[in-house]
């Protein structure tokens, strides 16, 4: 567990992106970390494509993100939006 | 910062929660609503906390925030039609009346098939929960969705979307009244037993 809880979590950014996608009032699919998934930091895996392709996407470099994030916040979105119908 | 590994990658492609968070669902927008929830009821199990993670596949959860009535009627309805479990998150002092006044009777109806969280009364981020606060954003609404319920709530959200941190009174506070689980911007995670 990081020692700050919430590093990002009063980002003027990231409450302008949970409001637009609020009231929107449509269905988008976000990926979640479960407790168990977030315990899963073994740096040896290889990039799952997709999340690297995402990541991409977003110019998000994926040796320079932090959990609990502004970018990671908009990575897990295009990884739920993927999920969507 | 806590770094976010490869080995995060891999396992939130493996195991992840398919969230759908809603407030408000406009009458323009409860087709493709209901085409979603269809999509992701097929996608996998219903996610609860205290199961254990399935070793592969998605898990689902569907949540409704804050006790907009119009969304909360209709989308209890929709998901117990899909054999959904859904989580709602009610306010019970809400900035807004006239959009959220579902009465403890239908919250009760509501109960029945889904389950009920804790969102504080009146839409308070922790960092607002304080001594003069507490009574009325966590010990109340608590107690008020256990006599509703018959249960404690297990799972809980902040405004803001904030992790359990253990200098917050807010989150010691509803701790202590059995809250086990927390819903934050990036995750779902166990709240930390106190020492």
């Amino acid at each position: 567990m990081p020692t700050e809880h919430n590093p990002e979590t009063n980002s003027t950014k990231l409450k302008r992106m949970i409001l637009s996608q609020s009231v929107e009032g449509t269905a988008i699919p976000m990926v979640l970390f479960s407790s168990d998934t977030l315990g899963d930091a073994d740096d040896r895996a290889e990039q799952p494509e997709v999340v690297a392709r995402a990541a991409g996407g977003l110019g998000i470099d994926l040796d320079d993100l932090g959990l609990f994030s502004v970018d990671a916040y908009r990575l897990q979105s295009a990884l739920g939006e993927g999920l969507a119908p | 910062m806590t770094r976010w590994t490869s080995g995060h990658s891999a396992a939130l492609t493996r195991s992840p929660i398919v969230a759908l968070n809603f407030h408000e669902i406009g009458a323009e927008h409860r087709a493709s609503v209901r085409e979603t929830l269809r999509h992701v009821a097929g996608l996998g199990p219903r996610y609860d906390p205290d199961e254990p993670a399935t070793a592969d596949g998605p898990r689902v959860f569907v949540a409704f925030y804050d006790g907009m009535r119009d969304a909360a009627l209709f989308g209890a309805e929709e998901c117990a039609a899909l054999g959904l479990k859904a989580y709602f998150f009610p306010l019970f002092e809400h900035y807004d009346p006239h959009l959220a006044n579902v009465t403890d009777d239908e919250w009760r109806q509501i109960a029945a098939v889904h389950e009920i969280g804790f969102h504080t009364a009146g839409h308070a981020t922790v960092a607002e929960v304080t001594h003069l606060t507490v009574q009325r954003e966590v010990l109340a609404p608590i107690a008020r969705i256990e006599a509703i319920t018959g249960y404690r709530p297990r799972i809980g959200a902040w405004k803001g979307g904030s992790r359990f941190d253990p200098d917050q009174l807010g989150d010691r506070t509803a701790r202590a009244e059995g809250i086990r689980h927390l819903v934050s911007n990036w995750s779902i995670e166990r709240v930390p037993p106190s020492r």
